[in-house]
């Protein structure tokens, strides 16, 4: 997400939490396949 | 259903109970290799997917043990722990063997498995998933099973704890937490209730499928409650 890159802040970006891994992980709780979870909130962090 | 662990080779101990077998049966539907534990000859004859797994006749309390299947299976993309037992009793009626034969069963299996899993993994090199199961009483204040409650607590510790130290390597660790589910056993315990409101077998070995696939990129440490409408 280039908006949340500060090149002089000398982040490690291979760390940070890719966009789409986010996304299926949302669509894995909006699908039929999540037939018991509810009330979660479920953490996507990756390495952070 | 789509192949998504295709060449992957996943442990599931407690494979050929009921919960097990459905885990079992969704990840082979999805490509995997299954290396599937047993204690008892009695757990053969009932576990029908036999025949498309690899069988490994292991106490998973024993150190050595558990030390020799991981080696034996060799190169894990997961591991899911999902050997255990349950037992209630007022505290009064709770001996210390009663305590310990808890622990040992539920926190013992799933410490040693998660150790030797990460050991594999760590050597391959190319991250993995483990899951395992603990229970809605480890982190909801239940009463009347202080010993299965504890060893519980104990499962979602271990999976909160080495989330956290193995979180570079590309390790994820994650627990569901189930309620009561629909199985023979429980509809014989509880021949009153309304089975209909109950979480099915099949529904949480899907969520537990979701958290050992690569589709799960992120998600590390999370006690994912399996309750349903319970």
């Amino acid at each position: 997400m280039p908006v949340s890159r500060d090149d002089e802040l000398g982040c490690d970006y291979s760390k940070w939490p890719k966009v789409p891994e986010v996304a299926q992980a949302m669509v894995f709780l909006a699908s039929p396949q999540n037939a018991l979870t509810s009330g979660a909130l479920v953490p996507v962090y990756g390495k952070m | 259903m789509e192949q998504t662990f295709a060449g992957r080779a996943v442990v599931i101990t407690g494979g050929t109970g009921g919960l097990g077998s459905a885990v079992v049966q969704a990840l082979l539907d999805a490509g995997a290799t299954c290396h599937v534990t047993w204690l008892h000859d009695r757990e053969l004859s009932r576990f029908e997917q036999k025949d498309r797994a690899t069988l490994h006749q292991v106490d998973c309390r024993d150190e050595n043990a558990v030390v020799g299947l991981y080696q034996k299976v060799g190169k894990l993309w997961a591991s899911l722990h999902i050997i255990g037992g349950f037992a209630m009793g007022p505290v009064e009626k709770t001996s210390a063997e009663d305590f310990r034969g808890m622990f040992e069963m539920n926190a013992m299996t799933c410490f040693l498995c998660s150790r030797e899993a990460i050991k594999s993994m760590r050597q391959g090199g190319d991250g993995g998933r483990i899951v395992n199961v603990a229970a809605r009483p480890a982190v909801v204040p239940t009463g009347g099973m202080i010993s299965y409650s504890t060893s519980k607590a104990a499962v979602a510790c271990i999976t909160r704890s080495l989330a956290e130290e193995v979180k570079n390597d590309d390790i994820l660790i994650n627990a569901v937490l189930p309620s009561l589910m629909d199985t023979p056993a429980n509809r014989k315990s509880m021949p009153d209730a309304d089975y209909s409101k109950w979480p099915k077998v099949p529904e949480v070995a899907q969520a537990m499928v979701f958290l050992a696939s690569p589709q799960n990129a992120l998600t590390s440490g999370a006690l994912v409650p399996v309750y349903g409408k319970m």
